[in-house]
């Protein structure tokens, strides 16, 4: 999909050529609603999400100046979008330290297959602080420093809703199966 | 439990779901957008405009007026004076014709002091002309400026044909660059016959690129070497990047291999999505073209 996205629809795109724009999305709205989705609390959330975040992209294109991969690039715009809307709707409220919770005894669990689809009906089930710091740390692979920083949180609460949110994430997922 | 993060990671970097189709939105809030910096530019240019008009006015009512009150003062002073009566009648329509003429308060200010003992016809004269040199002053000043401007960037191509040495150098000592790569001076001699090749392929054949989107480093003899297969190029250079845009593979040789060790740090990368960004230049074709390929690691 990455592949058709060409320096010359970039450099259209910085320049504010709306059918370059078009392409653009079309071409990769599909990666990013999957990051929203991921993110958000509902489809309808992971909607307004994506128009915000292309809007702010289709914007911020000028500094985008060939800085590595376009898609890259975008992703994080995605991601700060959708975390800003987490942040508006005063969702990330659970911010308590080491709890009981933390050792579940589910070192042993180990998931083998697990697809697409049954990995974001488990995500929707989790609280959203649990899910986001599962999906900043897991898929996006930031340090929990950055997660620290970008959530407003301390290191070491960071550290210990990712566990609690594996913990979490497993115990939902055995429920199902 | 890293297993968990890695089953994620793997399954959930290349999530893309059918997307709603929201441009229609996305159009409208781009517009939405636009509108509202236009709106603010205008709202700044109409108040710039009305500021300017503002300043006009109250220019031209000043000027008459200051110019009548100096004259006032002066006419009551020349009539205590010398008693003349002439001199204060002839002094009107100056007041009057004055702002047409010039809308600067100095020299109007200035003018007069001097002009004053001489009748009407000398001092709207005097004006014009003064106003007149005024311009020329003006624009020889300007002409002057140009023509510094153009002397100074004359002596700064100089500067520059002086430094131009010193660039070379740097670009010679710098064995990134593939044209003036020791290696591939020597084996220069020898690419000849093989580019020589490569423009025949061209023209009967298209150049041709080929590259994969998966590398498996476990040594199974399957995808175990990330390799790109291009044939008639002149110009290459590949910069592989991490799923958070972090440079970890860099080649300017087309025939090198990449076993998932970044560059950088020297270790192991984690399996993953990759980014590989490839500019090349097709012998003949001069256009620099990118291409881009998702690759998938997977350990």
């Amino acid at each position: 999909m990455s592949q058709n996205v060409t320096q010359d629809l970039i450099e259209k795109c910085i320049q504010g050529n709306s059918n370059a724009h078009k392409k653009l999305y079309e071409l990769t709205s599909k990666q990013m609603y999957g990051i929203c989705l991921r993110y958000c609390k509902d489809a309808e959330d992971a909607k307004d999400t994506l128009q915000e975040g292309y809007i702010r992209v289709f914007g911020k294109m000028k500094q985008f100046e060939g800085k590595g991969v376009i898609e890259a690039w975008m992703r994080r715009i995605f991601v700060n979008c959708a975390l800003e809307n987490i942040r508006v709707n005063k969702f990330y409220t659970e911010t308590s330290d080491i709890s009981e919770e933390f050792d579940l005894g589910f070192d042993s669990f180990t998931i083998d297959r697990i697809s697409q689809k049954e990995i974001m009906e488990t995500m929707q089930k989790l609280a959203l602080g649990y899910r986001t710091v599962l999906n900043l740390y897991a898929i996006e692979g930031f340090s929990h420093a950055e997660i620290a920083e970008m959530l407003g949180i301390n290191e070491g609460t960071s550290k210990s809703q990712l566990a609690r949110a594996r913990a979490a994430f497993i115990k939902e997922y055995k429920k199902v199966n | 439990m890293n297993n968990l993060d890695e089953i994620l990671k793997q399954q959930m970097q290349d999530f893309a779901p059918d997307a709603p189709n929201i441009w229609a939105g996305i159009e409208q809030g781009m517009k939405a957008n636009a509108s509202a910096q236009s709106g603010v530019a205008g709202s700044k240019v109409v108040l710039s405009k009305l500021a300017l008009t503002v300043i006009k006015v109250t220019a031209i009512m000043a000027i008459p007026a200051s110019v009548a009150t100096f004259f006032y003062t002066n006419n009551s002073k020349k009539e205590n004076i010398e008693r003349e009566s002439k001199v204060s009648e002839l002094k009107v329509p100056i007041a009057v014709n004055s702002p047409e003429i010039s809308l600067d308060k100095t020299q109007v200010t200035d003018k007069p002091k001097e002009t004053f003992t001489n009748k009407e016809k000398y001092v709207s004269n005097n004006l014009i002309q003064t106003q007149e040199a005024y311009i020329n002053d003006n624009f020889i000043e300007h002409k002057l400026n140009v023509e510094n401007k153009q002397q100074e960037g004359l002596s700064n191509r100089n500067l520059e044909q002086t430094s131009t040495p010193v660039i070379v150098n740097d670009i010679v000592s710098n064995p990134t660059i593939p044209e003036i790569d020791l290696d591939d001076k020597i084996d220069s001699i020898e690419n000849i016959e093989n580019n020589f090749e490569a423009t025949e392929i061209n023209k009967n054949e298209s150049a041709f690129i080929k590259t994969p989107n998966v590398l498996t480093p476990n040594n199974d003899g399957l995808n175990d070497r990330y390799v790109i297969e291009i044939e008639g190029e002149k110009l290459f250079n590949l910069k592989i990047y991490n799923f958070n845009n972090e440079l970890v593979f860099e080649s300017n040789d087309k025939n090198f291999t990449w076993d998932g060790v970044s560059q950088k740090t020297g270790q192991a990368c984690n399996s993953g999505i990759y980014y590989g960004v490839l500019n090349f230049k097709f012998i003949n074709n001069d256009k620099l073209q990118t291409q881009m390929t998702k690759i998938k690691l997977i350990r």
